[in-house]
């Protein structure tokens, strides 16, 4: 199993700039975490790491959780399903993962400095978001 | 002095089996062979050219010419047999022994009746045996090594200056010639060494000044500048902060000394003391509406990540309780253990050892058809089961949760407000306060412990304000700094790009100047030393002034009155030119050649014939000369000078049937 999880180089930056600025307190947040958000954010749209490769967070921090988490994009894919035993297992799911997270910092990133730094602003769209999400997602 | 000992031909042409030796006689190395027009002058050319070139540069037509193997033997060959037409050279340098040996096989083949040949493999292999140790002779083969040594010794380029044809000279001078002289020259010189170290230390050059212009010098300066400015705004931040510090400890004293006299001052003590109540309840509330935003933060990425992946993760939970409830998890038999009994055909079962045979087999097939997952997958399903069902639970109390911690935000602020405004209340009575007695100034005590306060409030959130901006101009100029060290790395590589660029720059100059100056010696010595010969060959004395060869190694020949007359030279002159001329490369090669030559005198006459005769004896003296004559051409003035003189005198004669040479020897030969 590999020993850490990459991102792209440029991001590594951006997220010393949100620490530093203590955006939505992502200074208090585990890396992981941080990554994990990413996946979120961009699992739709995955891309492959485009420059350089940073590794962001080693895998013996992740836990059961975050491991389902992860696996979860490419098992809860329906195209995906009759082929279970490709997509069941740590590795298969940490390159996906990576693919996600350079999608999702791009929109994260997007997020953030469309706030331009109000950080209330930036919560309440969040906010909105997640509303929206959990009445398109959960009344299903 | 380099010279021809031997040439030995076998099945070449009408030299079906020729040995001539040339072996030193007396103190001239001259060499006479003669022969009838069409009996094989230029053959003995040719066959030397053929030799080492591959070419006979001196057949009229190629294409219409007879095969190289010689026709007699052709037609006593069996059909289908080899044939092997060989050239060999021998020469001496005084030092080694070199021998230049060419062979071609051909086949017989027959077409109604009529044989002819084709050819078939070929080669050219040089022996180099020293004199001083005849059993250790190097033999050369490899086709680069060979042509390289034949360059050495006869450039083909300049081969008519070798191998000189007295009744062709308008190729001597033709244009185009002099370029393929310069370059042998060059050769010979081993000016191409320098020529070669030139372009090398250019083409450095080139690669130096690309790669140093690809270094972007001026970076450094503006990263400077930033760094500057970075570091002026963090030290006034830094200083604004300090000043801050030292200003709030007696704010803070004026603060109290005003609250306390505010305070015990008896006509005012219980709103003073409510709003002391306010004051600390607002401080209350305002650290847990903090500790609440805080949490708010963590509650927006932890469901921002589970919302968003919401139907990823309920799709493999229900994809994992749907092979369960199917019976697929865990597996009855481990997948890959089956596929493996399968893919490695073995004849017994592990389990029960009985046969596997067909029906076996396809019974394990279907078996293998109907598992769903490997029992490693199965294993890493029912890993991360629980998470998933975790997750789901807790999306579903996402509304309860926002709605609580939206509320308690919500009665937080509104708690906030509502004692702020009775904080506020109390102080603008304060404000406003007089009574009859006027023990106690309550207007100003509560202006100055407003002002103070005011300003407390004020600079610390100026602090804050600093504090961050600190935090992100520090982040800001350390990237900056690292950044100023890449360039700063730049910046060396780029000074030592520029420092080598300049000394190959120099190098190149020093290699063409030294190149120029050796160019310019040869061209000069060549110049006198074909001025010098020319006048001598030359009957008229009172016509020439001089030869000039300029940078492209074109010849000129100017009269007395500085006039330019080449194209003017009568055939005579124009032969003691080219003789004048290419002995004279000769001399400047610093290879003392052979040089052969076919119809010496043809088209001299007169007085010119003995000058020139003579000349060439001359030169004979320190280089060997081979001429093929005609007999008409051998005339009483050359006999009286050569008979008594020549190393060597023959004559080359046909057979009867005219298809080989029968002899070369006869009562010349010395």
């Amino acid at each position: 199993m590999r020993d850490r999880l990459f991102i792209n180089v440029a991001y590594r930056d951006e997220i010393d700039k949100w620490k530093n600025k203590k955006i939505l307190g992502i200074d208090l947040l585990d890396t992981k975490d941080i990554f994990l958000l990413a996946v979120s954010l961009g699992y739709n749209n995955p891309s492959e790491i485009k420059g350089k490769r940073d590794g962001f967070t080693r895998t013996s921090y992740i836990k059961i959780r975050d491991k389902a988490m992860m696996a979860s994009i490419a098992l809860g894919k329906k195209e995906n399903q009759s082929s279970v035993d490709s997509y069941a297992n740590d590795d298969a799911s940490f390159d996906e993962a990576e693919r996600c997270a350079e999608a999702g910092f791009a929109i994260l990133k997007e997020m953030i400095d469309s706030a331009n730094g109000d950080e209330e602003l930036l919560e309440k769209r969040l906010l909105s978001r997640m509303n929206l999400m959990h009445q398109k997602n959960m009344s299903q | 002095m380099i010279r021809f000992s031997k040439i030995e031909f076998i099945n070449y042409r009408q030299y079906k089996s020729v040995v001539v030796d040339f072996s030193e006689n007396g103190q001239y190395d001259l060499h006479i062979l003669r022969a009838k027009n069409g009996t094989g002058k230029t053959t003995f050319l040719n066959g030397i050219l053929w030799c080492l070139y591959s070419h006979e540069h001196y057949l009229n037509d190629q294409e219409k010419a007879l095969p190289i193997v010689n026709n007699s033997v052709v037609q006593s060959t069996v059909k289908g047999s080899p044939i092997s037409v060989s050239v060999k050279l021998t020469l001496t340098n005084g030092e080694e022994v070199i021998v230049f040996d060419r062979t071609q096989i051909f086949y017989v083949k027959e077409v109604g009746g009529v044989k002819s040949t084709y050819e078939g493999e070929a080669r050219l292999r040089v022996l180099i045996t020293p004199l001083n140790n005849a059993a250790n002779t190097t033999v050369y083969e490899d086709e680069l090594e060979v042509q390289s040594l034949v360059k050495q010794y006869f450039d083909e380029s300049i081969y008519d200056y070798y191998f000189f044809d007295g009744e062709n000279l308008k190729s001597y001078f033709a244009k185009g010639k002099s370029e393929k002289i310069k370059s042998s020259i060059f050769n010979i010189a081993q000016v191409t060494l320098l020529s070669n170290a030139a372009e090398h230390t250019r083409t450095k050059e080139v690669e130096l000044s690309r790669a140093s212009k690809k270094i972007k010098g001026d970076e450094t300066q503006t990263l400077t500048e930033e760094i500057i400015a970075l570091e002026a705004d963090i030290a006034k931040y830094e200083l604004e902060n300090k000043s801050i510090d030292d200003e709030l400890p007696t704010l803070k004293s004026k603060y109290e000394v005003a609250d306390r006299d505010l305070r015990e001052y008896s006509p005012i003590r219980l709103n003073t003391a409510k709003r002391k109540d306010l004051e600390i309840e607002i401080k209350n509330l305002s650290d847990d509406l903090n500790a609440l935003n805080a949490k708010k933060k963590e509650f927006i990425i932890k469901y921002l990540t589970l919302l968003n992946l919401y139907p990823r993760i309920k799709a493999t939970y229900d994809l994992i309780v749907a092979k369960q409830t199917a019976g697929n998890l865990p597996p009855s038999i481990d997948k890959k253990q089956l596929q493996h009994l399968l893919d490695s055909h073995s004849k017994y079962c592990p389990v029960c050892n009985g046969t596997l045979d067909e029906r076996a087999i396809s019974h394990l097939e279907a078996l293998l058809q109907s598992l769903d997952v490997s029992s490693a997958t199965s294993n890493f399903l029912m890993e991360i089961k629980g998470a998933l069902e975790e997750m789901l639970v807790e999306c579903q109390k996402y509304e309860k949760l926002r709605d609580e911690l939206l509320s308690q935000e919500k009665y937080l602020r509104d708690e906030i407000a509502k004692k702020e405004d009775e904080a506020a209340r109390i102080s603008s009575f304060l404000a406003r306060y007089s009574d009859a007695d006027q023990k106690f100034d309550v207007k100003k005590a509560e202006a100055d412990r407003q002002r103070a306060l005011d300003r407390m409030n004020s600079l610390t959130t100026r602090k804050t304000l600093n504090e961050s901006l600190l935090v992100q101009l520090k982040a800001d100029l350390e990237s900056k700094k690292q950044e100023r060290e890449k360039q700063d790395g730049k910046k060396e590589k780029k000074d030592l790009f520029d420092r080598q660029l300049l000394v190959y720059r120099r190098l190149t100059s020093r290699f063409e100047y030294i190149q120029n100056l050796i160019m310019s010696e040869i061209k000069k010595d060549i110049e006198s030393q074909t001025w010098n010969r020319f006048e001598t060959m030359i009957w008229k004395k009172n016509t020439f002034g001089n030869v000039t060869i300029d940078d492209n190694y074109e010849i000129s020949v100017y009269n007395t009155t500085h006039n330019e007359m080449t194209g003017s030279l009568s055939a005579t002159e124009y032969m003691a030119l080219a003789y004048s001329f290419t002995l004279a490369i000769h001399d400047a090669s610093g290879k003392n050649c052979p040089l052969v030559v076919d119809s010496p005198l043809g088209r001299v006459s007169d007085d010119n014939r003995t000058n020139m005769a003579s000349e060439l004896l001359k030169v004979s003296q320190s280089k060997q000369i081979i001429m093929l004559f005609t007999p008409d051409e051998y005339s009483d003035e050359v006999r009286a000078l050569y008979d008594d003189n020549a190393a060597s005198i023959r004559n080359i004669c046909l057979s009867e049937n005219e298809e080989e040479i029968a002899s070369i020897g006869g009562r010349y030969e010395r």
